[in-house]
C-alpha cells in the first residue's frame, strides 16, 4: 500500500486527483442508471468472507461475482489470500443476495494480476456473461461491492482508461472504491464487466483488473480436464517465478538510459514501467550538497497480509562538498551508505538476510559494495536483494546508488546487478 | 613474646614485647600489657611458666575469663604459643614466638608500577591532555555539519569529566585502602584505555575498509579493546590493594571476562537476524588507485556463496518449524 501513497508524491499525480474530484460530483447526485443497474444486476454479486476454523468467525471479508451457471465465481486473489497461504486455518464461504451462506473452494487463481476463480455449489444463480470490454474513456460505469461489511452497494464511476507506466494493466475507475469492494464487479449500464475492483488510492481515485485478464483465468479453470493444484501456494510461486523472468529480461539492457548527475552517469527508467523522480538540496547549514534520483516499479504483488513482493527500486544520491575535508566527507558517505536495508518482513514468510561486501573496480570507477539477500521461506526459488555500492577515491564527491529487487530468482537477481554496476561510470568531460 | 592487641577488623592495632614472666595483663596501669576495654579486669589474666619450658595464660579471678576467638568457649587456663588467639572482655589478643620467621615482604607492583612510567608527572599531563585531543578530534572528524570548536571541545570535556569521575572513585578506594589518593594516577590509567579505544577503532575501520573480506577485524579490535580494559583495571587494583600481580590481573580478567559473557548472553539471541549485516561498511578516502579492488566478476562469485547461505539457512528454519510443531 506504501507505494500507492508514493505515487501519489509525484507532482503529476495531483492533477490525476484535481480531475477525480470534479467528475466524481455528478456521481454523488445520483442517476436513474445507477438505481437500473442495482435493480437488474445486484443479484449477481456475493459477499465472499474468510473464515477462520477455530474461531468460527470471520477474518476477512470482500465481494465477487458468478460468471457461469455452475457456481463459478471470481474474486480478487487478496479477498481469499489467507485460504491460499494457511489452507489448514482458514475457510471461505459466500453470501449470495437472499443472505444464505455456501462453502467456496478455490479453483484458481492469478496472483500478479490479483485474481481467483472460486467453485461454489451452483443454486441457480444469475451470472455475468464475460466478453471483452473496451469503453471510450469517460464511459459511465457502476461499481458494485459490500463497502465495509455494509450490504451490497453500487458506486457510479467512469473509466478512464488503461494506467500509464504499469507492469501488469490495470483500469484507472475514478470513483469510490472501499474496502471490502474488492473482487466486486465494475460493469456498464448494460451489465457489460469491464473490471474487478482491486485496490483505491484514496479520493476517488481507484483500480480494477481489466476484465480480459479475467476472461483468461475463467477459461483456464473452466477448462475439460482442468485440475485444480494440490498446493495454490506452490502456483503463486510458479507464477511470480514466469511474472519475473518476463520482467527482468531486459532490465538494465545496453539500451537503458543514463543521466548524469554530478559527475556521474548512472542508469534511470530501465524499463517502461519505472516512475522516476529526482530532487537536489542544498542548505547553509549544512555543508555539502545532494542530488537525488530515484526510480520505482508503481506496482506490488500482494502474497499475504504479511508479504509482498514485485517491487524494483532504484536510487542514486550524489553528495559533494566544497567545506569538509576528506575525512569528513567521508564520514558523511559511511553515515549515507549504512543503515538502510531490507524492508520488515516477519520470520515467517523470509528468512534472516545475509550480507556480503566487497571493492569493485569498473573501468573509471572503484566502489565499495553491499549485497545482501534473503530467501522466501513458503515460495521455493524465489529471493529478495539488496544492492548498494558507493563511489571511491574522488576526495570531495561520491555516489551512493541503490537496486533492490524483491520475488526475483537469484540468477536473475544476480545478472541485474551485473548490468546494473555494467552501466554505472563517470560522466563524460 | 610478643602480645599484638587486635581490633574487631583483626588488624593490629597495637603490639607489645614481653621479656619477664610472670606478666599481667589487665585494665590496671600497673600491668604489663595495659588494655582499655571496659570488659576487662583491672588485673585480668597472668602469663606464667607452665614448668615445661611453655607459657600458659591464667585467669585471675576476671568477671568475663578467657575465651577462644573462634569458638566462643570460656576458660582458666589457656597454653600459649606463638601463633594462639584469646579473647579478653572484648579484645583480641594474638601471641607470637619474636623468633617465628616471616614471609618475606610483598613486593608493591603497585610502587613499582607506580613510580615506573605512569606516575612521572610529565607523562600523565601528556596522556591526558592527549586524550582530549585525540576525542575533540575524534568526534570533529565524525561530525558531517558545521561544527564550532567550542561545541566539539565541550564534548570532549564532558566525557573526560565522566572519566574524572570515574577515577575519583578510584582515588577515594586508594585513600581508604592506602592512605593515598594518586588521583592523577587513576585518571591516566583511562585514559590511555580510551585512547586505545580510539585509536584501535580507527585502525579497525582502515582495515576493514582495505581487506573487506576474510578477517573479522571488528572481533580483532574488540579484542584489544577487552585486554586493554583488562590493563587498566589490573592497574587501578595494583595502587589500591596489595593484591599479589598475579592475583590483580586475575581479578581484573574474572570481571571484564564476566561482563563481557553476560553482555554477549544478552545479544545471542539476536544473532542470527543481524548476522551479515552492512554495518561494518566504512568509506575511506584513499586514491582509487591505492583500493585493493575485485573485478565485478570476481565479486558476483562470492555473492554466489549468499545463495547457499540463505537455502542453508531456510531449511534449518524448516526443520526448526517442523520440530516444533
Amino acid at each position: 500500500m506504501s507505494l500507492v501513497h508514493r505515487a501519489l508524491r509525484i507532482p503529476g499525480a495531483l492533477a490525476v486527483l484535481g480531475v477525480a474530484l470534479v467528475t466524481g460530483l455528478p456521481a454523488q447526485a445520483g442517476s436513474p442508471d445507477a438505481a437500473l443497474v442495482y435493480r437488474r444486476f445486484a443479484a449477481r454479486v456475493v459477499k465472499i468472507q474468510s473464515i477462520e476454523k477455530r474461531s468460527g468467525a470471520k477474518s476477512a471479508i470482500g465481494s465477487g461475482f458468478f460468471v457461469s451457471g455452475s457456481g463459478h465465481v471470481v474474486t480478487n486473489y487478496h479477498v481469499v489470500s489467507e485460504l491460499i497461504n494457511r489452507p489448514e486455518r482458514y475457510r471461505a464461504e459466500l453470501v449470495d443476495g437472499g443472505e444464505r451462506s455456501r462453502t467456496v473452494e478455490v479453483l484458481a487463481i492469478d496472483v500478479v494480476h490479483d485474481l481467483a476463480v472460486l467453485q461454489a455449489e451452483p443454486a441457480g444463480d444469475p451470472w455475468f456473461a464475460l466478453a471483452p470490454a473496451s469503453p471510450d474513456r469517460g464511459t459511465r460505469l457502476y461499481s458494485m461491492g459490500h463497502p465495509h461489511d455494509l450490504g451490497l452497494s453500487i458506486v457510479e464511476g467512469t473509466y478512464n482508461g488503461l494506467l500509464e507506466h504499469t507492469l501488469y494493466p490495470k483500469i484507472h475507475f475514478t470513483g469510490s472504491i472501499n474496502p471490502g469492494m474488492s473482487g466486486g464487479p465494475t460493469v456498464s449500464a448494460e451489465g457489460v464487466v469491464v473490471g474487478v475492483n482491486v485496490s483505491t488510492a484514496g479520493e476517488q481515485v481507484s483500480f480494477l483488473v481489466p476484465v480480459d485478464r479475467v476472461i483468461a483465468l475463467v477459461g483456464e479453470a473452466t477448462r475439460p480436464g482442468y485440475v485444480r493444484p494440490d498446493s495454490l501456494l506452490r502456483t503463486v510461486a510458479q507464477q511470480l517465478l514466469s511474472y519475473q523472468d518476463t520482467y527482468l529480461a531486459r532490465l538494465f539492457a545496453d539500451s537503458t538510459r543514463t543521466v548524469t548527475l554530478g559527475g556521474y552517469q548512472v542508469p534511470t527508467e530501465p524499463a517502461p514501467f519505472f516512475k522516476c523522480w529526482g530532487d537536489a538540496s542544498h542548505s547553509r547549514t549544512r555543508p555539502y550538497e545532494t542530488i537525488e534520483h530515484q526510480c520505482s516499479t508503481d506496482d506490488y504483488v500482494f502474497i499475504s497480509g504479511e508479504q509482498w513482493s514485485g517491487v524494483l527500486t532504484l536510487q542514486h544520491t550524489v553528495l559533494s562538498t566544497r567545506d569538509l575535508n576528506r575525512f569528513r566527507f567521508y564520514s558523511l558517505l559511511t553515515s549515507q551508505f549504512s543503515g538502510d536495508g531490507f524492508e520488515f518482513q516477519g520470520r515467517e514468510v523470509v528468512t534472516p538476510q545475509r550480507c556480503t561486501t566487497g571493492n569493485v573496480r569498473q573501468p573509471g570507477l572503484a566502489l565499495t559494495t553491499v549485497f545482501c539477500t534473503r530467501r522466501y521461506r513458503k515460495l521455493d526459488g524465489l529471493y529478495d536483494v539488496f544492492f548498494k555500492a558507493a563511489t571511491l577515491g574522488d576526495p570531495s564527491s561520491g555516489l551512493i546508488t541503490t537496486l533492490t529487487l524483491s520475488g526475483v530468482t537469484f540468477e536473475n537477481a544476480r545478472r541485474v546487478v551485473e548490468r546494473f554496476l555494467a552501466s554505472l561510470g563517470r560522466a563524460p568531460e | 613474646m610478643i602480645v599484638e592487641i587486635l581490633d574487631r577488623r583483626g588488624t593490629v592495632r597495637h603490639r607489645v614485647r614481653l621479656v619477664a614472666f610472670p606478666a599481667t595483663i589487665g585494665r590496671g596501669y600497673g600491668n604489663d600489657v595495659i588494655l582499655d576495654d571496659r570488659y576487662v579486669d583491672p588485673l585480668h589474666a597472668r602469663l606464667e611458666w607452665d614448668g615445661h619450658g611453655g607459657l600458659v595464660l591464667v585467669d585471675q579471678g576476671s568477671v568475663n575469663l578467657l575465651r577462644d576467638p573462634a569458638s566462643g568457649q570460656r576458660t582458666r587456663q589457656l597454653p600459649v604459643r606463638s601463633g594462639v588467639e584469646v579473647r579478653l572482655g572484648r579484645t583480641t589478643l594474638r601471641f607470637l614466638d619474636p623468633a617465628a620467621t616471616l614471609e618475606p615482604a610483598l613486593r608493591d607492583g603497585a610502587v613499582g608500577e607506580a613510580d615506573g612510567p605512569i606516575a612521572r608527572p610529565l607523562l600523565m599531563a601528556a596522556v591526558i591532555l592527549g586524550t582530549g585531543v585525540l576525542l575533540t578530534l575524534n568526534s570533529w572528524l565524525g561530525k558531517t555539519d558545521r561544527t564550532r570548536f567550542s561545541e566539539l571541545a565541550g564534548e570532549a570535556l564532558i566525557a573526560l569529566l565522566m572519566v574524572m569521575v570515574w577515577a575519583g572513585g578510584w582515588a577515594l578506594v586508594n585513600r581508604i585502602t592506602q592512605q593515598r589518593f594518586r588521583f592523577p594516577e587513576h585518571l591516566t590509567i583511562p585514559c590511555v584505555v580510551l585512547s586505545g579505544y580510539i585509536v584501535a577503532s580507527a585502525v579497525e575501520e582502515w582495515l576493514s575498509f582495505l581487506v573487506p573480506e576474510g578477517i573479522a577485524w571488528g572481533t580483532l579490535i574488540a579484542g584489544i579493546g577487552l585486554a586493554l580494559t583488562v590493563w587498566g583495571l589490573a592497574a587501578h587494583l595494583a595502587r589500591v590493594s596489595t593484591l599479589s600481580r598475579t592475583a590483580q590481573w586475575l581479578w581484573s580478567l574474572t570481571v571484564v571476562g564476566a561482563l563481557t559473557g553476560v553482555v554477549t548472553l544478552a545479544n545471542s539471541g539476536d544473532q542470527p537476524e543481524f548476522a551479515g549485516a552492512n554495518s561494518a561498511s566504512q568509506l575511506k578516502p584513499l586514491p582509487a588507485r591505492w583500493i585493493p579492488t575485485v573485478t565485478p566478476a570476481e565479486f558476483l562469485t562470492e555473492v554466489d556463496q549468499l545463495k547457499e547461505d540463505v537455502d542453508q539457512l531456510n531449511d534449518r528454519m524448516a526443520e526448526r518449524d517442523a520440530e516444533a510443531e
